[in-house]
């Protein structure tokens, strides 16, 4: 079930209406929970099994980190890295499984695991991250392990955030969980907005830009240096409309139930170097990443040689994370290495506090285009694929001539936001409030539902985050 | 409790959000005007096509490529012009309809300027294309053609494919009967209120048009037109013998010979795929060479444009279906795609180059 579809609207609907009839934490939180298996179920009823073992793994696992925990601290640490083991082991198995058994096979020849046809359980990344987060910081004394298997699966599988994230930190979301939030006019009023403003990025945008870029990436060999560039230009417009669009959506649905998901993208092509890049980009699993990887591997606590190898490990294992392919190792690493020569840089050259115009115009058209040429290899399905993408770019080679209308159009539009919100709102992007107080501001907000869905694509596009 | 809620600030909130979305919804409908004006719809059961658009309406197409069109007095898209004392007649389905294009670009406007001869005041061929008419439907509406537009010195018959459904073509010699008063603004004015009333909504709310047309509510993307697909299946597992075949479609081609006994050229555009290595290729089939035998025996002119299209790939990369605003190589006829036709079929009409 995605957010887009008459399926959720029932769902979304119903679970709204049964909240506001029982207005009990407990009442509320279970109708949650119950809606949020509902929505994971309907997608594959197998896999709700598997989010429901997890969720009892990790409940009775941290109550028994918690018990270790004072006095036994030993016994705390090995409970808290045997339950992250079997968190790892679960992912591990769904994603890596496969890769795995077909590079035995094309070792050894023989197909042993033939009969086994793993599926990727759609969001498995998303919670799997929760569940650790919490786990974590039951260990580091962060949070308290809850009593309530309620709470701890509702964080789990909280659903407008199970399949694509944002990820939520256990701080920051079982704190909620442990009050009952109101449902009111004003949540209802910003959820609808920022839902909206989510809709328009995945359907009208995102979806539209695939078209172009589904087609130069399934044969790059035919088109002009210059409509690839314009397809690289697309992908990295579709895949930030995509996931921002889908992050808009879950939090503007959590908005509406009462609960704040926080912010997860504020603008990241304005980001004038690759640090700050990923504090704009998917900052919930930027966060995750730096708190519960880079900071464990010992971030910059032990010297700067091992705060380069922390950070090119950290982005390598985010790389991977994505699916086990040498284009997101080499992703990563990219990645990694530009953050490493960052901090290099930093080292020699303090930076100024203020700098020019021109300046800061440069740094962020040139993070921009690492960043972009960086998503080739994400994009593209095999090395080679990227390769030739890159060499006919950058050879400006002769070939079929497709300048996609809306590229052009949608990288103009999103320009002009972007200058928008770096001057109106103190370099800080912002969601669009109308107040619907006012009557303007409720013509605008139906003529943009009605706009959104004429001009909404209508072909079959999932979001790019589901697959991870 | 009901008095709570039937306060007045309520009441004034609930009527300024249907009074919002009422302007919201006129405001839409205008804004989408330059994008998306589809013409009423009206079926009939005789007559060339089996439906025509409500005459003197515009027509805009800004979802694949982008074109606007007027539609005739006859229900179709034609500058509303004479016919000229020599013209030609295009039978076709949504290629030749063509609202994808600028009018100007269509292959049936390429060779009407090019055989008016400067001569602006009359057509030299007349557009006849609706979306679906394919090589069965044509054969069934030829007669009915012939009686609305008598006196054409050719015939064209522009088909995407050669795969044709056997049942179809037997079932296509049962010709569609000719009645005048089931034709353009007759039909109009014959039309029940109601359905007066649902081509009024169509031509005055865009937005409702575009929801409800076809290609929107069935989402997929291969029911849309940026990924068409031609009626019948082209690809290999087609699996009709030739004897079949010829069986089904010699009797259609000898009908319209029988009925017709001047020009006919049959125009055959086959789709195209863009491969992973960079090549293109046509996606032709055997039933192609069957369709060309049989357009032999019965002296109809049968042009494959399909060397051409790969040969205009090779040399200029131009593919001939596809727009800026969806993906190359799929689709309908783009600007390229028109050119090419009417260089073809000028050729084919005059023996000389466009």
């Amino acid at each position: 079930m995605t957010f887009l579809t008459v399926a959720f609207f029932i769902l979304f609907v119903i679970t709204l209406g049964l909240m506001l009839l029982f207005r009990g934490q407990t009442a509320r939180q279970f109708i949650l929970l119950a809606a949020s298996y509902v929505f994971y179920a309907y997608w594959d009823v197998r896999f709700l099994f598997l989010l429901i073992f997890q969720a009892l793994v990790v409940y009775t696992g941290s109550l028994l980190v918690e018990k270790f925990r004072f006095g036994k601290p030993g016994l705390a640490k090995a409970a808290m890295g045997i339950l992250v083991g079997i968190i790892l082991g679960l992912l591990g198995f769904f994603k890596y499984f496969r890769f795995f058994t077909e590079s035995i096979s094309a070792i050894t020849g023989e197909n042993a695991f033939s009969a086994l046809h793993i599926i990727l359980p759609v969001g498995i990344s998303f919670y799997t991250f929760q569940s650790i987060s919490y786990v974590v910081d039951v260990y580091r004394q962060k949070t308290e392990a809850r009593k309530s298997f309620l709470k701890v699966s509702l964080y789990i599988s909280f659903f407008p955030q199970l399949m694509s994230g944002p990820v939520v930190r256990s701080t920051h979301f079982l704190p909620q969980l442990d009050t009952n939030p109101a449902i009111t006019w004003a949540n209802f009023e910003k959820g609808c907005q920022i839902f909206l403003m989510g809709a328009v990025k995945k359907v009208v945008i995102a979806d539209r830009l695939s078209v172009c870029v589904n087609a130069i990436y399934d044969a790059p060999a035919a088109y002009s240096g210059a409509s690839i560039l314009g397809a690289v230009i697309a992908y990295s417009l579709q895949i930030y409309c995509d996931f921002s669009g889908y992050s808009d959506m879950a939090i503007g649905v959590a908005r509406v139930l009462g609960y704040d998901l926080g912010r997860n993208f504020n603008l990241p092509y304005l980001s004038r170097n690759l640090t700050e890049f990923w504090k704009r980009w998917h900052i919930s699993l930027s966060a995750w990443l730096q708190e519960y990887l880079y900071i464990s591997l010992g971030g910059n606590r032990k010297g700067k040689m091992r705060t380069y190898v922390n950070l090119m490990l950290t982005m390598i294992l985010g790389g991977l994370w994505h699916g086990a392919s040498w284009n997101f190792v080499i992703w990563g690493a990219l990645h990694g290495a530009a953050l490493v020569v960052h901090k290099l840089f930093l080292t020699y050259k303090k930076p100024k506090t203020t700098t020019t115009g021109v300046k800061t115009l440069l740094s962020i058209v040139g993070t921009y285009a690492f960043v972009s040429f960086c998503w080739i290899f994400f994009r593209a399905d095999s090395f080679e694929t990227a390769w030739l993408i890159i060499s006919r770019m950058f050879t400006w080679a002769d070939g079929i001539s497709y300048t996609y209308v809306y590229t052009v159009l949608f990288a103009l539009a999103l320009l002009l936001i972007h200058i928008y919100c770096y001057f109106k709102t103190n370099k800080e992007g912002t969601y669009i409030h109308l107040d619907w107080n006012k009557f303007l501001p409720k013509v605008l907000f139906i003529l943009a539902i009605l706009l959104t869905a004429a001009f909404a694509y209508q072909g079959n596009q999932a979001f790019i985050y589901f697959q991870f | 409790m009901l008095q709570k809620i039937f306060t007045g600030k309520r009441i004034k909130n609930f009527l300024q959000w249907v009074l919002a979305a009422f302007i919201a919804f006129c405001v839409a409908n205008l804004l989408i005007l330059p994008y998306w004006q589809a013409p009423g719809w009206i079926y009939r059961n005789s007559g060339a096509t089996s439906a025509i658009y409500h005459s003197g309406t515009t027509l805009v197409n800004g979802y694949e490529g982008y074109g606007t069109s007027q539609v005739d007095d006859h229900g179709y898209l034609n500058p509303d012009l004479p016919l000229a004392d020599s013209y030609i007649l295009a039978l076709g389905c949504s290629h030749t309809k063509a609202i994808e294009v600028p009018a100007a670009k269509r292959y049936t406007s390429i060779l009407n300027e090019a055989l008016s001869q400067g001569d602006f005041s009359k057509l030299y061929v007349y557009n006849l294309a609706i979306d679906g008419f394919y090589y069965t439907d044509i054969v069934k509406g030829f007669d009915a053609a012939l009686a609305e537009f008598p006196g054409s010195d050719s015939i064209i018959i522009e088909i995407p494919s050669t795969d044709l459904d056997l049942t179809g073509l037997t079932d296509s010699l049962n010709s569609r009967p000719f009645d005048a008063a089931m034709t353009g603004e007759t039909l109009y004015t014959s039309q029940s209120t109601k359905d007066k009333l649902k081509i009024a909504v169509k031509e005055y709310l865009p937005l409702l048009s575009l929801y409800l047309s076809k290609q929107f509510v069935n989402g997929g993307a291969e029911k849309t037109p940026f990924f068409y697909t031609p009626a019948t299946n082209v690809t290999a597992g087609y699996g009709v013998s030739k004897e079949a075949y010829l069986l089904a479609l010699e009797p259609t081609m000898a009908h319209l010979r029988e009925v017709y006994d001047k020009e006919i050229i049959i125009y055959y555009h086959p789709f195209v795929t863009i491969n992973e290595d960079g090549t293109m290729s046509v996606d032709d089939t055997v039933t192609a060479q069957w369709f060309a035998q049989c357009c032999e025996k019965y002296d109809i002119t049968f042009i494959n444009a399909g060397n051409t299209f790969l040969e205009k790939y090779q040399n200029q990369a131009i593919v001939p279906y596809g727009f800026s605003n969806t993906s190359l190589g799929t689709g309908h006829l783009n600007k390229e795609g028109h050119r090419i036709s009417a260089s073809l079929l000028y050729d084919a009409l005059t023996g000389e180059d466009l």
